[in-house]
């Protein structure tokens, strides 16, 4: 549904020329949930509004649909008026000098095709029926709270039955509890409707629970592009593994690599250590998520990938503690369940588990 | 003995160089006492139009003769300064509330002159006593404190090119061929005269003016001669004293002046040095200085105007003209002007005429 | 748990942190409040007393009053002033507009040399573009009328420029660069994304324009046209050349005439009636433009955010938007431009013919009375960058008192500052000498000297500058200065590292502003002048009294050529520092 090819776009700021995007590559499927995640000036918000066509690259080619909007060898431009998208603002860019209804009907009163005047006052309860705002259907739009304000946008964003729907950064603007409902009620809304979700964030957790597809950006790239699992799973950086969840970083030198290839034995601060492979020369980051180490007991200790800390404090989070510890000179971070929670200066044993260790290429 | 020769040398070298020599040497000590003093305030304000007496380069040339002439040392520090009304008002203001002057010497007619005379604020020194070939007891008004620097013939400046007639008289504009060619000033300039019970009187200017209002055209200010040159307007009825069309025509513009046969006016310009003043003397210095012959020679120069009953006068010749002609003149004094209160309150009337389409 | 609890002082409840800047500023605010109200109280003051104002006893009556109401002529002049202003405005609002959103919404190149265009023209005397027009359209002389006559054969001229439309194209050429920089401003106050959320509602960028951004800056637009309109009462230049030549009269050319040049004695008491009602008038206005601005701030959501939406790509576009423009510019600036030039070279004026060129040359460039213009020039210069610099710093403290101190009555001194806009500036002028002389002059000798005019330039141009500082405070989110006030900065440092920054794209434009109107201030000069403070205007209009239009044009020729290098590279300077993009 929404193809894009070698992006790159610059801006001047100050008189320095900075890159915000770089060849950014894309292919959403219809009916997609994609997220680009990132954190801010990564670039996730103008390849967004790139798509949209608030903005004209310098290069490359974007394609929404069967409509090849953009493209710098073509010279082939498509207003965003006329790309058949809905957009919702981080900022909800509700016109405060009209009503409810107004703003959501402004589509398709702006429509080339004549709606009938029935037949838009149909849509629009049906559209604010689905952000369940009907009753605030004749309030001027001013007078709606911030998360009114946010499911209007969304209900103008629906109402013309795009074929894309484009949210930058929806929910960053809500108290926390209202940004759990509505990451559940954003996601069904996009299913339900099977419209194509291109959805721009910072925030993980949303990502993570949110899509489909998660594009993680950096410095104007895609540096990594898959399903949440996969993602989280299986990050291929160290930038990755640390913007998604939380992960221990262990500075580490190969000393061995298995025939196949697939294992490593390399040494950390900590001591030796033997973890899958993914990449990267000699010098690589082990990346171990704290929830993937276990606690073995006392007489275990001294077996392969087992190593004695010390507690240095305990945080209780509810569902789980963290733990940090010291393995000899390296920090560490444990997360254990509550009744599991260790107390502070103890000693334990910990094991890191081969499969769950990651040899990530270290980054310069 | 080496001394009294250098003196005598210097004697006969004064006595043998014209002009300047020859003036020092028969200056009265009055005026030899009044050039030292004001020697020693060294500065002298100045400030009136730039198109009154040349302005700042007009009184650039004043200092230089005047500093020459004297022997004295006065720098002039001129301004161009707005009409002579709005100066008077200034010194008036300055004057009741007891502050300094802001110009040594005012420049003014007796319209502007007269309502000043009650307050009093004139310096009156004896001027006869600084040049008495020249100063006359008849040139000095209102108890020695101001004295005719100039004389001015009001009349009309025209078109010379695109006049439809040549005219003479002031009757002549309410003719049908000067239809919607004829400007006036917003301020009924010459018509305060006219005016005056004992030249032509209410009932008769009124109704000049009532007429003359419906060929008007527009207004101009006096200083906007420039714009009779070129055809927007073929005649300013009347003007407020003709040297600008002289001037203009030295500079080559088509314009005439024209001193209506059945309204003759001359009217005086004044100098007078405000009580208040910060450099008096100097200002009573220049004063004396414009009466010389050279000082009325650059008046002439620069502003096409000098005082007609002097000897070798301009104006004077002019005049003479028109007394062949048999024209009357009526003289217009600070004297008489006093003697005309109802003036002020005609011409009121006269502005709302010509002010109202 | 600490032992004592802190108790809110009672100053502080009130009005806000009590500092030393604040208290500095509300200080500088209640001064100029009261200066500006005591030179409308001595207009006050002259409206009801018979008689000259330096006598020693005085007598009240509303004499003046009813002279004013029975005066025929008072209605025709208010007339003619109301449609005056209308035109001006509107003409002022087709050429300002546009280009404000042609700047401000479309992917328009040359900015730099837009605005440059704009300012230039401040520096062009008001009489030249008046004698140009007349010159042009004068029912006799005009050469279009001539040309037109000539080629179709005319008995009357088409075009006649003295009346109160053609006096009102004329002023409002003039006045477009306000509206442009006014409306501009007021586009840039929007929020951006209300107008992306459009175009992705499928809205061209007409429907966008139409039913978006017009309608959130309309209250904005009004503001600004209120300001304009209001000019329309003090503008003397074109009615004084233009109207005067056909016996139109405006209100202050009305008021030249009572305050007769050739009255020794002014009658002050009736231009004072006059223009109390105006005042009265002036203060209506200014209360419904104090209304509008609310309402536009309400639309004004702040967001911080440092780019401008490009709704319309203008494509080939660009060329008719550049050939409207061009007409613009060689409407308001390269005729008057051409009259001086054309004028410097004759000894007289005339109408281009071969006589007259025969007649051409420098001599004027040569004659002039050097002495007096570098005086002049020493003089202007000093007034152009003070009084910018000291108006800009008071109406920081006045916009700060009004948008941001919990100072009871506020509203009040954004009213105060807004009033001196509709006095004209002849009877300011009168009312600051008399103040002066009368009042101050023991303490404070200031009459005669540059430093009244500093003063009165200053005061009249509070209301123009509080209007921007107004709009530029609007645009910085109270969140920036609260947050640094929670981290314990003083006032002093918040205004130095946060607010002066932010504002500095607003300040730019204010202070050169400020300053060509500085350079051109004349109906004050004249009233205040004196030997000791004699600027550039007065020695130019002067010249033009003396010396003719060609000599007055030589120098108004010379000092554009001076000035204008000093524009370009004050925009240059401008761009290449980033401030003419939008407040980040």
């Amino acid at each position: 549904m929404i193809r894009v090819d070698n992006l790159r776009m610059n801006y001047r700021s100050g008189g320095e020329t900075v890159a915000a995007a770089r060849d950014v590559c894309l292919n959403i499927e219809q009916g997609q949930f994609y997220t680009l995640l990132g954190p801010s000036g990564c670039g996730k918000t103008t390849t967004l509004r790139c798509v949209a066509g608030l903005e004209e690259p310098d290069q490359g080619e974007i394609t929404v649909g069967d409509d090849l909007v953009f493209s710098s060898t073509s010279g082939a431009w498509m207003p965003p008026h006329r790309r058949n998208i809905g957009m919702v603002f981080q900022s909800y860019a509700i016109w405060p000098h009209m009503s409810v209804f107004e703003n959501v009907a402004f589509p398709l009163v702006n429509d080339g095709k004549r709606i009938a005047h029935e037949e838009v006052r149909k849509r629009v309860h049906a559209a604010l029926e689905l952000v369940k705002l009907e009753s605030y259907v004749n309030r001027p739009a001013p007078h709606l709270s911030g998360g009114q304000q946010q499911r209007l946008a969304l209900a103008r964003a629906l109402v013309g039955e795009p074929r894309v729907l484009l949210l930058d950064e929806p929910l960053s603007n809500l108290d926390a509890k209202l940004r759990e409902e509505m990451r559940i009620e954003l996601r069904d809304l996009s299913k339900r409707l099977n419209v194509t979700t291109l959805f721009v964030t910072h925030e993980q957790l949303e990502a993570l629970s949110m899509s489909d597809v998660v594009a993680v950006m950096k410095d104007g790239r895609i540096v990594q592009s898959g399903t949440p699992a996969e993602i989280y799973a299986q990050p291929n950086s160290a930038f990755v593994a640390q913007f998604i969840g939380r992960t221990n970083l262990l500075a580490a030198q190969v000393k061995e690599r298995a025939a196949d290839g697939s294992q490593l034995l390399v040494h950390t601060a900590m001591g030796p250590l033997r973890s899958t492979a993914c990449g990267g020369g000699d010098h690589v980051v082990i990346a171990i998520r704290p929830e993937d180490v276990e606690l073995v007991a006392d007489g275990e200790a001294g077996g392969e990938n087992v190593f004695e800390g010390q507690v240095e404090r305990v945080i209780f989070l509810g569902e789980c503690v963290e733990a940090h510890i010291h393995i000899g000179p390296q920090a560490f971070t444990l997360r254990l369940h509550p009744s599991q929670a260790p107390r502070s200066g103890e000693r334990l044993h910990v094991r890191l588990p081969t499969g769950r260790c990651r040899a990530l290429p270290a980054e310069s | 003995m080496k001394k009294l020769f250098f003196q005598v040398a210097m004697t006969c070298a004064a006595l043998a160089l014209p002009g300047a020599g020859a003036k020092a040497a028969e200056m009265t000590d009055e005026l030899k006492a009044l050039a030292a003093a004001a020697s020693k305030e060294g500065r002298l304000n100045l400030s009136w139009s730039q198109s009154s007496l040349g302005g700042s380069q007009g009184a650039s040339r004043i200092e230089a003769a005047m500093n020459k002439m004297f022997g004295s040392n006065v720098k002039i520090n001129f301004a161009p300064g707005a009409e002579m009304a709005r100066i008077a008002n200034q010194l008036a203001t300055e004057f009741q509330a007891k502050q300094q002057a802001s110009v040594d010497v005012y420049l003014g007619s007796a319209a502007q002159i007269a309502p000043l005379v009650t307050f009093n604020m004139f310096e009156a020194p004896d001027w006869k006593k600084f040049l008495p070939e020249r100063i006359s007891p008849e040139y000095v008004e209102v108890e020695n404190q101001f004295v005719r620097v100039v004389t001015g013939l009001s009349g009309v400046t025209y078109n010379s090119q695109l006049a439809p007639s040549k005219p003479t008289t002031l009757a002549d504009f309410l003719k049908p061929e000067w239809k919607g060619k004829v400007a006036s000033t917003p301020y009924a300039a010459s018509f305060d005269v006219l005016v005056a019970d004992d030249v032509w009187g209410k009932d008769k200017t009124f109704d000049y003016v009532t007429k003359l209002n419906k060929q008007l055209a527009g207004l101009i200010r006096c200083g906007d001669a420039e714009r009779i040159a070129t055809g927007e307007f073929v005649s300013l009825v009347m003007d407020c004293t003709g040297q600008d069309a002289l001037i203009w025509k030295e500079r080559g513009a088509p314009l005439a002046q024209m001193v209506p046969l059945d309204a003759a006016q001359q009217r005086y310009y004044y100098l007078g040095v405000p009580k208040n003043a910060k450099f008096p003397n100097a200002a009573k210095l220049f004063s004396v200085f414009m009466m010389t012959e050279e000082g009325q020679k650059i008046a002439w120069d620069t502003w096409k105007a000098d005082l007609h009953t002097l000897p070798g006068s301009q104006i004077g010749k002019q005049m003479q003209e028109y007394y062949a002609q048999n024209v009357k003149f009526k003289e217009v004094t600070i004297q008489w002007w006093l003697k005309h209160p109802e003036i002020d309150e005609h011409k009121r009337e006269l502005i709302k005429i010509v002010t109202t389409k | 748990m600490s032992a004592t609890t802190a108790q809110p002082i009672q100053g502080q409840k009130l009005f806000g942190r009590l500092e030393p800047l604040s208290v500095a500023m509300l200080v500088c605010v209640g001064s100029v409040c009261f200066i500006i109200l005591a030179h409308l109280a001595v207009i006050l003051w002259l409206s009801v007393i018979e008689g000259s104002p330096g006598a020693a006893v005085h007598t009240y009556s509303w004499k003046n009053y009813q002279e004013v109401f029975t005066d025929g002529r008072t209605v025709d002049v208010l007339i003619n002033t109301f449609g005056f202003s209308v035109v001006s405005l509107v003409v002022a609002l087709v050429f300002g507009l546009p280009a404000a959103w042609l700047v401000e919404r479309t992917d328009l190149r040359g900015k730099t040399l837009l605005y440059t265009l704009m300012t230039i023209g401040m520096l062009i005397p008001g009489f030249a573009a008046a004698m140009g027009w007349l010159f042009l359209m004068h029912p006799r002389i005009g050469l279009l009328n001539v040309w037109a006559k000539k080629l179709f054969s005319l008995d009357t001229a088409p075009f006649d420029i003295a009346s109160v439309a053609g006096m009102g194209w004329v002023q409002g050429l003039n006045l477009a660069p306000l509206a442009f920089i006014m409306t501009a401003a007021v586009f840039r106050a929007m929020d951006p994304s209300l107008e992306e959320a459009a175009q992705t509602s499928r809205a061209n960028w007409f429907r966008t324009m139409w039913r978006v951004t017009l309608p959130l800056a309309w209250p904005g637009i009004m503001a600004a046209s209120i300001y304009i309109f209001t000019i329309g009462f003090a503008a003397f230049d074109v009615p004084a050349i233009i109207g005067w030549s056909n016996r139109v009269f405006t209100f202050s050319t009305f008021l030249y005439l009572l305050i007769s040049p050739q009255d020794v004695l002014p009658r002050y008491g009736v231009a004072a009636a006059l223009s109390t009602i105006v005042m009265a008038l002036a203060a209506a206005l200014s209360w419904w433009y104090g209304l509008m601005q609310k309402r536009s701030r309400q639309f004004a959501v702040v967001t911080g955010k440092a780019y401008r939406p490009r709704i319309l790509k203008l494509g080939w576009m660009v060329y008719p938007v550049w050939a409207f423009l061009g007409l613009y510019f060689t409407l308001s600036k390269v005729l008057p431009i051409s009259l001086l030039g054309w004028s410097s070279l004759l000894p007289f004026f005339q109408m281009p013919s071969a006589y007259a060129l025969s007649m051409a040359s420098f001599a004027h460039y040569a004659s002039q009375p050097w002495d007096l213009v570098f005086t002049g020039v020493r003089n202007t210069a000093i007034l152009m960058v003070l009084t910018p610099t000291i108006t800009l710093a008071i109406s920081l403290a006045f916009s700060w008192a009004v948008l941001r101190s919990k100072t009871p009555g506020k509203e009040f001194f954004d009213f105060v500052a807004f009033l001196p806009h509709a006095v004209p500036n002849m009877i300011f002028g009168v009312g600051a000498l008399l103040l002066t002389l009368y009042v101050l002059q023991q303490a404070v000798p200031i009459y005669g000297t540059i430093w009244l005019l500093l003063l009165v330039f200053t005061i009249s141009r509070i209301s123009y500058a509080t209007r921007m500082t107004n709009s530029g405070f609007i645009q910085i989110h109270r969140e920036l200065e609260e947050s640094a006030q929670m981290s314990g900065a003083p006032l002093v440092r918040i205004f130095r590292r946060i607010l002066l920054p932010l504002l500095s794209p607003t300040l730019l434009y204010a202070w050169l502003w400020i300053a060509l109107l500085t350079f051109r201030e004349l109906t004050l000069a004249v009233i205040l002048s004196s030997s000791g403070n004699t600027t550039l205007p007065v020695v130019i209009w002067s010249l033009w009294l003396g010396g003719g239009l060609g000599q007055a044009s030589a120098l108004a020729l010379l000092m554009l050529a001076a000035m204008t290098p000093i524009i370009v590279v004050y925009w240059i300077l401008a761009r290449r520092f980033g401030l003419l993009a939008a407040a980040s």
